[in-house]
């Protein structure tokens, strides 16, 4: 039952090489300078400036330059301070009291203090923000200041992992001052803590982050979120490019000075041509997760040796190259294989035989019933692993049939679980607990209720050792029970001009603009 | 002296993917000064393309593919295009049969009229529309000068008509082509207009080559009468020869056909309106002998083989019949 | 006149009443709502149910129709989930965009389409008739997309005559904003062209078998003065509805062609609003662009008159 992974491997050994070398080559230069004026390509444009009610990951690249939580990311995921310099958890999980930087202002010259959290987090849980991620902090029962400097978070459960609901990425529970607020409860202008500043936003056009020149920097050298922010750009002009081809024309032409996701097709180009223009492309190994969910309430895929014949007809390479090209790194696990969860043991999926398939297919009753796989076009890669899955179940006599939906409708199909198979993709999730939760979106959790306790034992403490060796058998469940097919991690391809020093994006795709400074 | 116009064999074809159309099989005849021709004839025989003809203005796909035109001693054939343009509207002018779609409804009436002196003229507007407006009383148009602010539309069809005629003689041409000019009026206002047209030609030495299937027009005002058939001159002489003394069996049948005309000899009770039978043969497939042959009561040898020439029947009078051969010998 | 335009203005408002009806329910008729893309793929059942409660989906579609319509009279056309901005404040800084693109397009695509029209009906059927039809069938069915990129690809990469991207409005500077403008008003113009010539030359071809063409030749007008003044202006009549037809939808937003320049135009925030199912945005949007249509269908009607006299308010 190992999958051979020899190739991918050799693949990502390659690729790392590469992402090493442009960094050898960024950290060789000399010393930041300040000022200049970076011009940064969006995929799209800003959708809410009020951090509070955002959900989409586009808010988070440009947010997390003006606002700050109170902890944050490390390069390799770890919890790191950052509005709060300590913190300390009750024995049993439920009371955390944590102490915050003095001296750090808000952008409007105030200072941050506890009474800024408690009304942050009170306004992160009133249903009036119409916060969409609202359940993400439903735990908190209360959040209370102690004195100017500390804050009480009080919790219905016991949450070990509390702290990644702090530092979450998307949307961020950033502390803002309650003074940014208009009479509707609205926000018009940000006002955060964060290295630049909320200057201008042209829908369509561009949003304009300046330098705040007061910023108070975390101590330590630059660590992913983490460490020294200091920023040196004086201006940021993040400008939405929704043509990727035209993104690239827009690099070419020095445009703009870095684009954030580097369509693949283009790589083989820039490859001859760009690498000599002074174009500087990077690869970094992503956390988003690509796969295919099972109904398992629904004739047909409700019974597991239908869906081990599944897995048996699919090679994930081959699913992975169909969306990716080369640039994704297919993986059986929902833990990202940078991950420091991530063990031999989530290596472990069914490789392709079709023999065992057709086995398991009789085993099945299967008498050729139609399948029907849901998919959309609005993300390419969930419509192209559809359509390479179809091909492949075909291969072994699976009569199964590609549904082409609109976003919206294939939400809603999957939140209705009426869907047989679903085509789809997750956002970066550092921690595993987070991730796992999705089984529920399958019917796992009532269909198999040890995967559940598994995952709520894994979520009851923080002991990384206890967590690693649960998440290794929550994993090998769903190695037994297939209630999905994980398919791939993609690599996120950015490409800068080669006098933008010190950038770097994050393996959860976040982009981090402090600490770069342009050598013209 | 020259004749105001000669037609010398004129031959007008049309080129369409079913074969070569003979409008104009060949047609010749003459106009002399300030005189009142009348062309005659069923629809299609080629009258209003003889007319067209005259201005080289034949549609696309026809074309003129032989003989000559002369407008007072010159050959029109031989000019140049821009050439012809200073004929077109000065020495020539055209009134057209259907007042309805022949003036231009996106201009006012002073704007068409002034625009049709200075095309000739080097005058200013003032002085070309006070010209249009000293027309338009005699052609005794009402309220003329309120008129010249007004559109076609805004007209009745026998002002519409007037108005044509204004233009067409505001520069005392020396020939005026009128294609059927009353015929899309309403009859009560036909002899008036009919009236205007011919003593506002008359007063400006203006020649008339009328055409016109109306033989009671044809009887009030025509000098001479020319009668085409199947793109060609069958009889033609003065008013008097043709109504009198009509020599071709296709004319003959023609004033038959016509209701209220006193039909010369014939003193016996009114007979019953005449239909000529049969049908106007293709013009492009036309037998080798006459062409009316085929429908003709008095056909006999040669007309089914050889096409009849112009047969003399006087110094005026000719007809294209083998009926007349021996006449014309003696 | 007055009386006719005050008539029009007055009929507006139930053609209004009736958009905004149909509209609310073609969007709301359509599968997903807007709760589900707010939160993604990434809610549980009950948190999505919060989100519907906060946005007042838990309603019935009347009560939801009304309180929306009883805004919307008011002059209030809500707030836009997605972006949280009011739905009148985003039109307003996206319309006068897509206005400028498609009214520069349009002029481009008159002053192109028009003589290219009239020189094909004069040499119609002959080699260059042929050759200009060819060119406009290319505009027609050239993929506006694919024109956009590869005008980019030559004047912009390869000559760098214009800007790739960014944008500059027009009203703050309008050199610079010309020549952000010019790409997508060419590109968009030459689709509009296409269409246009056609109309012209068909309407021209019609024209010209009249007999008063061949009056004004009789009159001794050279061929030109025939055709540009007697022709054209009779022809231009139906050509201008075909005009107004295009600029009222491409007014609507020039989805195509603001994605490919990246204009912040209001074609390309409706798209992004139907996806997201941005109710009040879409609806509040859609009920603008029908009124925008509404006047642009007058003023054609009104211009007409100046084509056609014949026509009576």
């Amino acid at each position: 039952m190992m999958l051979a992974h020899a190739l991918t491997r050799a693949a990502r050994g390659l690729l790392l090489g590469l992402v090493l070398a442009t960094a050898a080559a960024a950290t060789a230069s000399a010393a930041p300078k300040v000022g200049g004026t970076l011009t940064f390509g969006l995929p799209t444009d800003l959708t809410k400036v009020d951090p509070h009610k955002s959900s989409a990951f586009v808010d988070t690249t440009i947010l997390s330059h003006v606002v700050e939580p109170l902890v944050t990311y490390s390069k390799k995921l770890e919890i790191r301070p950052l509005l709060a310099e300590s913190w300390k958890f009750s024995d049993d999980y439920k009371t955390l009291t944590m102490t915050l930087v003095a001296g750090k202002t808000f952008h409007n010259g105030r200072e941050m203090v506890a009474d800024d959290v408690v009304w942050s987090f009170k306004r992160l849980l009133d249903p009036e923000t119409k916060n969409p991620k609202r359940n993400l902090f439903e735990n908190i029962a209360d959040v209370v200041a102690l004195d100017a400097h500390t804050v009480r978070f009080d919790l219905n459960k016991s949450q070990p992992g509390f702290l990644h609901v702090l530092a979450n990425a998307n949307p961020i529970p950033a502390i803002l001052p309650k003074e940014s607020v208009d009479a509707n409860g609205e926000i018009t202008k940000l006002v955060g803590t964060g290295p630049f500043q909320f200057t201008e936003w042209k829908q369509g056009q561009y949003v304009l982050l300046k330098r705040y020149p007061q910023y108070k920097s975390p101590a330590g050298p630059k660590d992913g979120l983490a460490g020294d922010r200091t920023p040196y750009l004086d201006e940021i002009r993040m400008v939405p490019m929704t043509e990727e081809n035209v993104a690239v024309m827009a690099l070419v032409n020095k445009e703009i000075d870095v684009l954030q996701y580097f369509p693949a097709k283009y790589v083989e180009k820039y490859k001859k041509q760009y690498s000599k223009e002074g174009i500087v492309l990077t690869e970094v190994p992503g956390m988003s997760w690509y796969q295919v969910f099972f109904g398992l309430n629904q004739p047909v895929t409700s019974n597991p040796d239908f869906r081990k014949a599944v897995a048996y007809s699919l090679d994930l390479g081959t699913i992975t190259r169909a969306a990716y090209m080369e640039h994704a790194e297919a993986n059986p696990s929902v833990i990202p294989s940078q991950s420091g969860y991530y063990t031999e043991a989530h290596t472990t999926w069914p490789a392709r035989n079709l023999a065992k398939a057709k086995e398991y297919l009789k085993k099945a009753g299967y008498a050729g019933e139609k399948v029907v796989i849901d998919t959309t076009k609005n993300y390419a890669p969930m419509y192209k692993q559809a359509i390479a899955v179809q091909s492949q179940m075909a291969e072994v006599g699976i009569n199964a049939e590609v549904n082409v939906l609109e976003w919206p409708v294939l939400l809603k199909k999957l939140y209705g679980k009426d869907f047989q198979m679903l085509s789809f993709g997750i956002g970066p999730k550092p921690d595993p607990v987070d991730a796992y939760q999705y089984l529920n979106l399958t019917g796992a959790f009532e269909t198999y209720p040890e995967i559940k306790s598994l995952l709520d034992q894994a979520n009851a403490t923080d002991d990384t050792e206890k967590r690693r060796v649960l998440f290794e058998k929550i994993h090998l469940a769903t190695v037994d029970t297939v209630p999905w097919v994980e398919f791939y991690n993609y690599n996120y391809l950015n490409a800068f001009r080669d006098y933008v020093k010190g950038y770097e994006t994050l393996s959860i795709g976040v982009p981090v603009l402090w600490g770069v400074w342009l050598e013209k | 002296m020259y004749p105001v116009l000669k037609i010398d064999n004129l031959q007008t074809h049309f080129h369409t993917r079913t074969g070569v159309a003979k409008a104009i099989d060949v047609v010749s005849f003459e106009i002399g000064k300030g005189e009142i021709v009348c062309v005659v004839g069923e629809s299609g025989c080629g009258k209003s393309m003889t007319a067209l003809s005259v201005l080289r203005l034949v549609p696309h796909p026809g074309r003129i593919v032989g003989g000559e035109i002369w407008l007072d001693g010159e050959n029109l054939m031989a000019f140049s295009e821009s050439e012809m343009r200073a004929v077109r509207g000065d020495r020539v002018s055209m009134i057209f049969q259907e007042p309805m779609v022949s003036l231009n409804p996106a201009f006012t009436i002073g704007n068409q009229l002034i625009e049709a002196v200075r095309i000739h003229r080097r005058v200013s507007r003032t002085e070309a529309r006070e010209r249009a407006i000293a027309m338009l009383r005699r052609v005794e148009l009402p309220a003329p000068e309120a008129r010249m602010d007004a559109y076609p539309h805004e007209l009745s069809g026998g002002m519409r008509q007037r108005v044509m005629i204004a233009e067409a003689l505001l520069l005392d041409p020396a020939l005026l082509l009128a294609d059927e000019p009353t015929t899309a009026l309403d009859v009560t206002v036909q002899a008036q207009v009919l009236e205007v047209m011919v003593r506002a030609a008359r007063e400006s030495g203006t020649a008339i080559m009328m055409i016109t299937h109306n033989l009671a027009v044809v009887s009030e005002i025509a000098d001479r009468v020319v009668v085409m058939y199947a793109g060609r001159v069958v009889e033609q002489g003065t008013a008097e020869e043709i109504f009198t003394r009509p020599a071709h069996p296709y004319t003959r049948g023609l004033l038959r056909a016509i209701p209220s005309l006193p039909l010369g000899d014939d003193d016996g009770p009114r007979q019953p309106l005449y239909e000529m039978g049969g049908l106007v043969p293709s013009l492009t497939d036309l037998p080798p002998g006459c062409a009316f042959c085929p429908r003709c009561p008095e056909a006999f040898a040669p007309c089914d083989r050889e096409r009849p020439p112009g047969f003399a029947l006087g110094s005026t009078h000719a007809a294209a019949c083998w009926l007349h051969r021996q006449e014309a010998e003696r | 006149m007055l009386a006719y335009l005050l008539k029009r203005i007055v009929l507006m408002v139930p053609t209004l009443l009736l958009v905004a009806l149909m509209v609310f329910l073609l969007v709301h008729f359509i599968p997903g709502d807007p709760a589900i893309v707010m939160v993604g793929g990434d809610a549980t059942p009950e948190a999505l149910e919060q989100v519907r409660r906060s946005l007042g989906l838990d309603q019935p579609q009347p009560v939801q129709f009304v309180t929306w319509f009883g805004h919307v009279v008011t002059g209030d056309l809500g707030r836009s989930i997605g972006t949280g901005i009011p739905v009148f404040e985003t039109i307003c800084e996206r319309f006068p965009t897509t206005f400028v693109l498609t009214t520069l397009a349009m002029l481009f695509s008159v002053a192109l389409a028009v003589p290219s029209g009239v020189l094909a009906a004069k040499f119609r059927n002959t080699g260059k008739d042929y050759l200009f039809m060819l060119v406009s069938l290319l505009g027609v069915s050239l993929p506006g997309f694919w024109l956009g990129l590869m005008a980019l690809l030559v004047f912009s990469v390869q000559l760098g005559w214009f800007p790739s991207s960014g944008y500059v409005p027009i009203w703050q500077d309008p050199i610079a904003g010309l020549r952000y403008m010019t790409l997508p008003s060419i590109t968009l113009g030459f689709f509009m062209a296409a269409v246009v010539a056609r109309m012209t030359r068909s309407s021209m071809l019609e024209v010209m078998r009249l007999e008063y063409v061949t009056h004004a030749r009789a009159k001794g007008l050279t061929e030109w003065s025939v055709l540009l003044k007697h022709a054209l202006k009779n022809a231009f009549a139906p050509t201008l509805t075909t005009i107004g037809i295009q600029y009222g939808m491409l007014l609507g937003g020039a989805v195509v062609t603001e994605t490919v320049f990246g204009l912040p135009g209001l074609g390309r925030f409706v798209v992004t609003a139907i996806y997201s199912r941005d109710y009040p945005a879409v609806q509040g949007c859609i009920l603008f662009i029908a009124l925008v249509y509404m006047f642009v269908n007058l003023a054609v009607d009104v211009l007409y008159k100046a084509f056609d006299p014949r026509v009576k308010y």
